[in-house]
């Protein structure tokens, strides 16, 4: 009498119990949480065989390798704790996952931007004692790096590797529109002056463009930035954002000129055709881009994709009125940070420890997969022994790390905000809906709206 | 209608047709391009050379099998549990006398309309608590404490039953479950059948719930896998085309077997009594 | 039906019911509780009140995606019932291989929506897209769609169009049910296509029209995962949520921002139940005009 509903109960019952069984059997294996000690432990190595995970933004193509290397010296000294990673895993999805109860150890990210609205959060773990201990030390940093990853005077994420940006440009192209290629722009003014020439339009459409203030890595602030060159505050000592500040005025004067002579809709309707960025169908190496300030692993790029394109690497121009701020450049790069959920601090800070060694950041950051510039001075004082890896230019990259100024966007609660609403006055000030004046007012009344609600403590 | 006016409209509607199909012509031609033969202008309209390797590159750069994989898992449980979930409760709204029953009849109706965003955020916090963000159970789960718009379906077709079998059934001292068992499921096979068939595609489509329950890439269906290929090399449009359409081929596949489930199962829904 | 135990029917409406209480009734209060805190997931929330509704009130941000979904909702909508209906017209016809070519129209409905977002990113492409190129044929410089704030949502109705076919199969099925003697009737005294289309066609098939107008504001309103695909990658340099210009940021994706990216779930739950209000309101009103067989 009751055939069909034991069936149907007992398919349901089948079921549910496969699907337990699979999904428990495919779930990240972090370990159940173990009461936490509430002081660092002393440096006695455990005596169980500890796995703590790390979690990757970046692929695995490009961060293992140099991983492979370093975790197999680490298991040297510490063959009890065993280092488990996971690629390919962007911030919200780390985010998603601790959320959900299932906290990594350590985490390696892209830009140190999202530190300060972490750490606000609560969801980090402060640093500081663990480098009391004097396994890392803070000084060797490149000046002023860690002031990215500081928050009301605590450390929350160490660097692991920066980036830099110089000008590569198209020799062809400059020969082609009776520009020397030797002598590249200086000046920001004859950046815009060379830009010109370079810049074909036929029938009223664009065939080559000169430069481009905001493709790829080219970003008015934040990485590969211009804003550099011209020096405004970031933020004020306060930790309100600086968008009062005059020279933001000058940043977007030189960055809108393209929008304004030739037109943002014609400009978009060319770029829209570009093929993808670091392919062969890359702007460059297909020849529509004349120049870009790009990172130091670009010129790996050409060298992959289109090695027959004749280009030179040169630093960025400086506005002729700024010339003391021609070797400035903006740190960012990767960070590394400990959630505090993190059920193995202890072991992740052994490993991280190891990991900011000298020799280990030079493994990584030079590897030929990566191609970063390390973060320490002692680190990027052993380039000689890695730069087979990496293209001949990449030294320029190396050389003005170790000479320039660097300067730091400091860690802030509102640094995602900060940078979306900074791209979206961009966007209002390229497409010409709003005047540069009046777009940083409203920028900043917006940022100092968001400021007071978020930091009303 | 004179003869001629049937032949325009005849030739009229193929003409649009191909115009409304043209999009997927397109979709097709410019995957069997090379590279940058796709960035030619005027573009071409018959491939020359024609060319498989983008396919090949798109399965190789993009893990097509793993997402497949998980989709299939996905679409078929969570197509079981609707199935295994729905059947009862419509019969009861359809044929069952008790009281309340139109109340709950439009509570039902309610809850069709209910836009997701509006239970998004505490339905992701129960999952978050329970420890279930990252699998595919939130994605299935639901499926199992049945559909509305399933139920809806259903129950509507239920009611269109002829009272007569049911009655005659009673009459010979059947209980409701044997009824429902002997008598209904079997002849609501066609329902049935749209009923799993729409959840299926709905499932298999679905792109907000994996984007918010799914964080490791390898448990991402196809949906989310694609938009995750898309958002970050978008101009790579030989690799990203070519997934469109190997995503699209298992839906095809399954319309063409199945062409009149479907639309007969819009039908079910719409008309009214 | 004397024999029935008393509480069968609620057994048998039992998984409904659970399902019911555990994800429909229970999320949409703790929705509205959690609109009166400020909640970020690693603290617990804290009441503030009426708070998050008047920080929305001003916030352009939401009035923007606001207005979008509305422009999407009340003028897409419409339109792609319009355009359905005349398809279903047009495909109204008997001969051998028609079926195949209302499969065709049907089809684009049942592709994934993110295939389909792909699918016309490429078809509007300036440069390459088809649309752009027959333009150019005819000597019209088309525009830069996806990528110009002001043709970006036309764009997308477009898509919208394109993907009506559950639209048109219901409106065919709705079509067939008119008699034929009233076509003949009209054509008697004289009716012009045109007339017969507005007078007789539109008119009778008001319910399908009803029925077809409540799915489709249903899903303009909660419309995401095409503008998602769409806005998201960075081309053009863009990388602001909506891109170009917020026009293409719409209710549903600023919610998702708000409480999956910033972790504001107190603001965000305050959208999610003017989105839910708004929902219930336009619907509401369409639902009492088309009454359903309760029996």
């Amino acid at each position: 009498m009751f055939k069909h509903l034991k069936t149907m109960s007992g398919a349901m019952l089948i079921l549910i119990l496969a699907l337990t069984a699979c999904v428990s059997k495919a779930s990240p294996t972090a370990e159940p949480t173990q009461p936490q000690p509430t002081q660092p432990q002393p440096t006695e190595p455990p005596k169980t065989k500890v796995t703590i995970n790390f979690w990757h933004a970046n692929t695995e193509a490009a961060e293992g390798p140099p991983m492979a290397e370093i975790i197999a010296a680490f298991n040297k000294i510490h063959p009890e704790i065993e280092v488990k990673q996971l690629w390919d895993t962007p911030l919200d999805k780390a985010m998603a996952a601790i959320t959900a109860g299932n906290s990594p150890d350590l985490i390696i990210q892209w830009g140190p931007q999202f530190v300060g609205s972490w750490a606000n959060a609560g969801a980090l773990e402060p640093l500081d004692d663990y480098l009391k201990r004097g396994d890392v030390d803070p000084n060797d940093f490149i000046p002023g790096i860690l002031g990215s990853t500081t928050y009301k005077d605590k450390i929350y994420g160490l660097p692991f590797g920066t980036d830099m940006s110089m000008l590569i440009y198209n020799a062809d192209h400059f020969k082609a529109a009776g520009l020397d290629p030797e002598k590249p722009p200086m000046t920001t003014e004859e950046l815009l002056q060379y830009a010109e020439k370079l810049t074909k339009v036929e029938n009223g459409e664009i065939t080559q463009i000169g430069w481009l203030p905001n493709y790829a890595w080219t970003h008015v602030a934040g990485d590969g930035s211009i804003s550099v060159r011209f020096g405004p505050t970031f933020f004020h000592e306060d930790g309100t954002p600086g968008f009062d500040d005059p020279r933001w005025v000058e940043v977007f004067d030189f960055a809108k000129w393209v929008f304004d002579k030739y037109g943002i809709d014609n400009v978009k309707r060319f770029v829209s055709g570009f093929g993808e960025y670091g392919t062969a169908q890359d702007a460059i190496c297909s020849g529509k881009l004349s120049m870009i300030y790009d990172g130091e692993w670009y010129t790996n790029f050409i060298k992959k994709n289109c090695p027959n394109l004749n280009y030179r690497v040169v630093p960025f121009p400086y506005p002729s009125k700024h010339p003391e701020l021609k070797n400035n450049w903006e740190m960012g790069g990767t960070t590394v940070i400990m959630p505090a959920k993190a059920p193995h601090k202890e072991e992740a800070w052994q490993f991280l420890a190891f990991m900011q060694q000298p020799e280990n950041i030079a493994k990584f950051c030079l590897s030929s997969t990566l191609g970063n510039i390390p973060h320490t001075l002692k680190a990027l004082a052993l380039y000689d022994n890695y730069k087979s890896n990496l293209p001949a230019d990449f030294k320029y990259f190396i050389d003005l790390a170790k000479t320039g100024q660097a300067v730091v966007i400091p860690a802030s609660p509102i640094s995602d905000e900060y940078f979306t609403e900074l791209s979206k006055t961009e966007e209002q000030i390229y497409n010409g809906t709003v005047s540069v004046e009046d777009g940083l007012k409203d920028l900043q009344k917006r940022l100092m709206d968001i400021y007071n609600q978020k930091v009303s403590k | 209608m004179g003869k001629r006016v049937k032949w325009t409209r005849r030739v009229g509607l193929i003409i649009y047709t191909i115009i409304f199909a043209s999009p997927l012509i397109w979709l097709l031609t410019s995957t069997l391009k090379l590279p940058n033969q796709i960035f030619m202008q005027p573009p071409q309209w018959i491939p020359n050379p024609i060319t498989f390797n983008n396919y090949i590159q798109a399965v190789k750069v993009i893990p097509f099998f793993t997402y497949l994989k998980n989709t299939i898992i996905i679409s078929v449980f969570s197509t079981i549990g609707v199935v295994l979930s729905s059947i009862t409760p419509a019969y009861a709204l359809a044929r069952m006398n008790f009281r309340g029953k139109r109340l709950a009849f439009y509570i039902l109706l309610g809850t069709m309309f209910l836009p997701f965003p509006a239970i998004m955020i505490p339905t992701y916090l129960i999952f978050a608590k329970l420890g279930w963000t990252g699998s595919f159970l939130p994605l299935i789960v639901p499926s199992f404490v049945g559909d509305a718009f399933s139920i809806f379906l259903l129950r509507q077709f239920y009611v269109r039953l002829p009272s007569e079998l049911l009655d005659a059934a009673r009459v010979d001292g059947a209980s409701e479950w044997q009824i429902l068992g002997y008598v209904v499921v079997p002849l609501s096979r066609a329902a049935i059948a749209t009923v799993a068939v729409l959840n299926f595609t709905f499932m298999w489509s679905d792109f907000v719930r994996p984007l918010l329950y799914l964080n490791e890439t390898e448990r991402y269906t196809l949906s989310i896998g694609l938009q995750n290929y898309q958002e970050h090399h978008a101009t790579s449009w030989h690799l990203a085309l070519s997934a469109t359409v190997l995503f699209m081929i298992p839906i095809f596949l399954t319309f063409w077997a199945a062409q009149r489930t479907f639309i007969s199962g819009l039908t079910l829904g719409s008309l009214k009594e | 039906m004397g024999r029935a135990h008393k509480f069968l029917p609620w057994f048998f409406l039992s998984p409904w019911l659970i399902g019911l209480v555990a994800f429909t009734i229970i999320p949409i209060l703790a929705t509205l509780y959690y609109s009166f805190t400020r909640y970020n997931f690693f603290t617990p929330p804290s009441w503030v009140g009426l708070d998050n509704y008047s920080n929305l009130m001003v916030d352009p941000e939401f009035w923007k995606s606001l207005g979008n979904t509305l422009y999407l909702t009340l003028i897409g909508v419409p339109l792609s019932l319009g355009y359905a209906f005349l398809s279903a017209v047009a495909l109204n016809q008997s001969f051998r291989g028609v079926g195949f070519l209302r499969a065709l129209f049907y089809l684009p409905s049942v592709i994934p929506p993110v295939a389909a977002a792909v699918t016309w990113a490429w078809v509007l492409n300036p440069q390459y897209g088809i649309v752009n190129s027959v333009l150019h044929l005819i000597g019209i410089r088309g525009p830069i769609w996806f990528f110009d704030p002001d043709w970006s949502k036309p764009g997308l109705i477009l898509l919208m169009l394109w993907c009506s076919g559950g639209f048109i199969i219901i409106y065919l099925a709705g079509l067939q049910d008119i008699s034929q003697s009233l076509y003949e009737a009209a054509e008697l005294d004289g009716a012009s296509p045109l007339q017969i289309l507005w007078f007789i066609t539109w008119p009778m098939v008001s319910s399908v029209t009803m029925f077809n107008l409540i799915i489709g504001l249903l899903g303009g309103l909660q419309y995401f995962t095409q503008a998602y695909v769409i806005s998201a990658p960075n081309t053009a340099g863009v990388s602001t949520p909506g891109a170009p210009m917020s026009s293409l940021l719409f209710l549903a994706m600023q919610l998702y921002i708000k409480a999956f990216k910033r972790l504001e779930m107190g603001a965000a739950s305050a959208m999610a139940w003017v989105l839910f209000l708004i929902s219930v309101i336009l619907i509401g009103l369409l639902l009492r005009r088309y009454k359903w067989e309760s029996e």
